[in-house]
């Protein structure tokens, strides 16, 4: 290396050099697509039709539940904190968006309102946990547990209301999107995911959203409110979950609350599967993509394995732990020192 | 009391004649052709040294001489890629920190490695022994403790505080003392005195002494000339990581070390030029107190000069500069800063919180680089640009492009040439420091609050620092400063304004400022009247006890 610089004109080193934006892209990016595949081509090898059309749509609708709620995880992970009221949004998304779809309200309206509930549930999260100094792991569990308490109260814990016909073709693995093969549902994902990449790159707040994270001392000197920076990434956070429930209710027809059960886990497993660190700082969008992709493609090839219900929550918890420490980890600190 | 006859004399500047003189002690720890690399970067090359028992070694280089591997190689944190380390004449490997604790190579590190919620006992004992069993009983521990504390402050703590409740000066006290108390055959401070006051620092010294007349070793780092010819019995110079001198204390005189380390002649001190063209006032602070029941003062900080804040710790110095920036009020009294235009009487006003501050023109740069300066795992360029980001944006969003621009300008002026590197928690001291004021430069700052800028920051960027400071002075800015070096304040600063008991209690211009008259003001007594230094000074004979609000 130290020969190559010296004895290679300036002009053409700066060709062969890697800028450190690059760099980042091949050290970060590379091992989670590889994951991705890698997964990819042992159902192909070890399930039965893993690899179909049919089976890759249903993977990629079912990701893209995830994914839209995961999004929405990252933004609250990257400033250091974590959202437990996920579920309950998603559950109270799905429940509210149903049984006004079922009452026969107009889908606009409904996801509007859909949507603002959860963006106001986030943003009290944002605004508790910052104002009052809380850890956000007991307010997060707390408004969860608020959200979903009324949601019970109105609904009396039954399965109620009914998706708009609209929103199952939207949801339908077998639909399209004109041309493209996949369902509207993941192309609305994918959209989101861009739009959260540009937020985060390209405006004020976003890269505030990595300063918080990363010092929150150093942050508030260098003018970045803490308040509407928690406020902004938890109302973001609630609004995804909540309109991930909404979408939830076309493929599962009807309003549950408990739908929003398993995301818990799996929204929190996708984001740090994707590599943005839980300490907070470091990470990103398109990251929390992949690792929503990594999760769906296990746990279908634990389902098509038939292993029990119980059998694939164990591997697929011993799995998560084997990934993250493959490279979700935080830097040693004998590098820091 | 330095028995120089247990001394040894074992000074190699290369790794071929390593043998100690016969017949002296052994050395308590020797280090042969130590050599460790990072990549394509040559950290350490061929390094050798020894500290005889008694014995005080300055460890002398700038930023990236090495001196940090080496330190890190003798506490075992990193292994050596050639080699040997040798603990009183056996060959050692140190393969974890611990096993060079065991070896009694005790490091306190630049860092003030501590538990901040832990309670000040538990933190001294951090580390001792295994958690179930332990050697000292918990009475014991106590005792000892407090004695140990006792001895090297010269005062009592309270031990059942957490540790972060205590200032920055008593955290770093408290790892100095977790390491005495293990009682180390080799103790290495590594810039452990950069926090310190005047006194506390001759009480380390003192200390040190003390245990080297028992036998004890000392590796001693820091950026500090007058430290290291106060305390050193050796000196050890590294440059580009090679050992490129070895002088016996009397041989060399600080300017001999400075050109053996930066490989050039260097001024000694800071610069201050002779006459000052103060412009008008920017800041006015009107019967300020500090703390109930201390004396109000008033004083002004002008355009076009730098003004020094020194003290011994907590003395009410860091609270004033936290007062100016608006990061807490004072208990009473105002701070006032000049509006927009530059005149004192055009629209003052009042500045009483930190945003409010900055919207005023006034910026701050904080102590504690790692802790409030900056996010060390982010770039230099969003460190750089995180305060001032909206002008870049072109109809709401961000453009790169201009960010770069203007941060390629910004950094011209703080003299950082920004290198491959992307991570600011990758660059020395010296350089992140430069990136924290490039940042508040996109500002268009009229007052410039440093808040002991050059703490932990090599000589040859510590000089590069004060010529942007006097650069930023010279174009207008009003600068004040805090700093624990009393040669700073004396060749830098226009004015110093010393703190005792929470309020001013003198206030030093031009040549008045010598380190006599610094150091009894610290200690709240008269400057000495008989004038130490430069008859030729045309300076007014300002009375310097009179605590009067500027000229």
């Amino acid at each position: 290396m130290s020969a190559i610089t010296t004895v290679v004109p300036p002009r053409v080193r700066k060709l062969l050099e890697i800028s450190p934006r690059t760099r980042g892209a091949l050290t970060n990016g590379p091992i989670q697509i590889v994951t991705v595949v890698a997964i990819f081509l042992v159902g192909k090898a070890a399930v039965p039709g893993f690899a179909q059309p049919y089976s890759v749509k249903a993977m990629l609708v079912i990701a893209s539940f995830l994914g839209i709620a995961a999004l929405g995880q990252t933004f609250v992970v990257l400033i250091g904190g974590i959202d437990l009221s996920v579920p309950a949004l998603i559950g109270a998304g799905n429940v509210i968006g149903a049984r006004l779809s079922g009452e026969g309200m107009n889908s606009v309206e409904v996801i509007a309102i859909v949507l603002v509930i959860g963006l106001l549930v986030g943003a009290v999260n944002g605004l508790v946990t910052s104002v009052w100094h809380l850890p956000p792991l007991v307010v997060t569990l707390a408004t969860g547990s608020v959200v979903g308490g009324a949601v019970l109260i109105w609904t009396n814990a039954t399965l109620s209301g009914s998706a708009p016909s609209w929103l199952t073709k939207f949801t339908s693995a077998a639909s399209s999107t004109g041309p493209l093969p996949v369902a509207p549902v993941v192309i609305l994902w994918l959209a989101l995911a861009v739009v959260a990449q540009v937020f985060i790159r390209r405006s004020r707040p976003g890269r505030q959203i990595f300063m918080l994270g990363a010092n929150r001392q150093a942050a508030e000197l260098m003018l970045v409110s803490e308040r509407t920076i928690s406020a902004v990434c938890f109302g973001l956070s609630g609004a995804l979950a909540s309109l991930a429930g909404f979408l939830l209710a076309g493929f599962t027809g009807a309003g549950l609350f408990t739908v929003g059960d398993p995301y818990l886990f799996l929204s929190i497993a996708a984001v740090v599967i994707g590599g943005t660190s839980l300490l907070g700082g470091r990470g990103g969008v398109f990251r929390t993509v992949l690792g929503s992709l990594t999760l769906v493609e296990l746990t279908t090839l634990l389902v098509g394995q038939s292993l029990s219900s119980a059998a694939q929550q164990a591997v697929l918890g011993a799995v998560i732990v084997c990934v993250t420490a493959l490279y979700g980890r935080d830097r040693n600190v004998r590098d820091r020192v | 009391m330095i028995n120089s006859e247990i001394r040894a004399v074992t000074l190699e500047t290369t790794s071929s004649d390593v043998a100690g003189t016969p017949g002296a002690a052994p050395a308590i720890v020797e280090v042969r052709g130590l050599s460790k690399r990072f990549g394509a970067t040559r950290a350490l090359v061929d390094g050798s040294l020894s500290v005889a028992p008694g014995e005080v070694v300055a460890l002398l280089g700038e930023n990236g001489s090495g001196k940090s591997t080496l330190v890190k190689l003798l506490s075992g944190v990193l292994s050596p890629d050639e080699g040997q380390i040798f603990v009183a004449g056996t060959a050692v490997r140190l393969r974890s920190p611990r096993a060079a604790l065991a070896a009694g190579i005790v490091t306190v590190f630049q860092e003030i490695l501590a538990a901040r919620d832990r309670l000040v006992l538990d933190n001294l004992w951090l580390g001792h022994g295994s958690p179930v069993l332990s050697r000292t009983a918990v009475t014991g521990r106590r005792r000892l403790a407090s004695e140990a504390w006792h001895r090297l402050a010269g005062h009592d703590v309270d031990l059942d505080r957490p540790l972060g409740e205590l200032t920055l000066m008593e955290q770093q006290i408290c790892v100095v003392v977790r390491a005495l108390l293990r009682d180390p055959k080799l103790l290495v401070l590594d810039e452990s005195t950069s926090t310190l006051d005047v006194e506390l620092r001759d009480r380390l010294f003192a200390e040190v002494r003390r245990r080297a007349a028992d036998g004890m070793g000392c590796l001693f780092i820091s950026h500090r000339m007058d430290e290291v010819m106060a305390i050193a019995d050796r000196f050890v110079a590294l440059r580009t990581g090679q050992v490129v001198g070895v002088r016996r204390r009397g041989e060399a005189d600080a300017r001999e070390l400075i050109r053996l380390i930066s490989g050039r002649d260097v001024e000694a001190g800071a610069r201050r030029t002779g006459t000052v063209r103060r412009g008008s006032a920017a800041v006015r602070l009107e019967d300020v107190s500090l703390r109930p029941g201390t004396r109000p003062f008033a004083a002004t900080v002008s355009r076009g000069e730098i003004v020094g804040l020194a003290g011994l710790e907590g003395h009410g110095q860091d609270e004033l500069i936290r007062c100016l920036a608006g990061l807490q009020t004072p208990h009473s009294g105002s701070v006032h800063v000049a509006g927009p235009k530059g005149r004192a009487d055009d629209d003052p006003a009042a500045v009483t919180t930190y945003r409010g501050g900055v919207a005023r023109g006034v910026v701050y740069v904080p102590r504690d680089r790692k802790v409030e300066g900056m996010a060390d795992v982010l770039p230099i360029i969003d460190n750089y640009s995180m305060p001032t980001l909206d002008r870049d944006r072109i109809g709401g969003v961000l453009r790169p492009r201009r960010t770069k621009t203007r941060f390629q300008r910004d950094a011209r002026t703080v003299n950082f040439t920004p290198g491959r590197q992307d991570s600011i928690g990758r660059l020395s001291g010296g350089n992140q420091q430069k990136v924290i004021i490039a940042r508040w430069l996109a500002a268009e700052p009229r007052v410039i609050l440093l808040n002991d800028p050059t703490r932990g920051v090599d000589l040859k960027t510590k000089h590069e620092l004060y010529e942007v400071f006097r650069g930023l002075a010279d174009a207008g800015a009003a600068v004040v400063m805090l700093s624990s070096e009393v040669d700073e304040l004396v060749h830098l600063m226009d004015r110093v304004l010393v703190f005792h008991d929470g309020s001013l209690s003198a206030e030093l211009a031009g040549d008045d400022v010598t380190p006599e008259s610094l150091v009894s003001a610290y200690f709240g007594r008269p400057a000495v009247p008989t004038a130490p230094t430069a008859p030729t000074a045309p300076t007014a004979p300002t009375a310097p006890t009179a605590p009067t609000g500027g000229h």
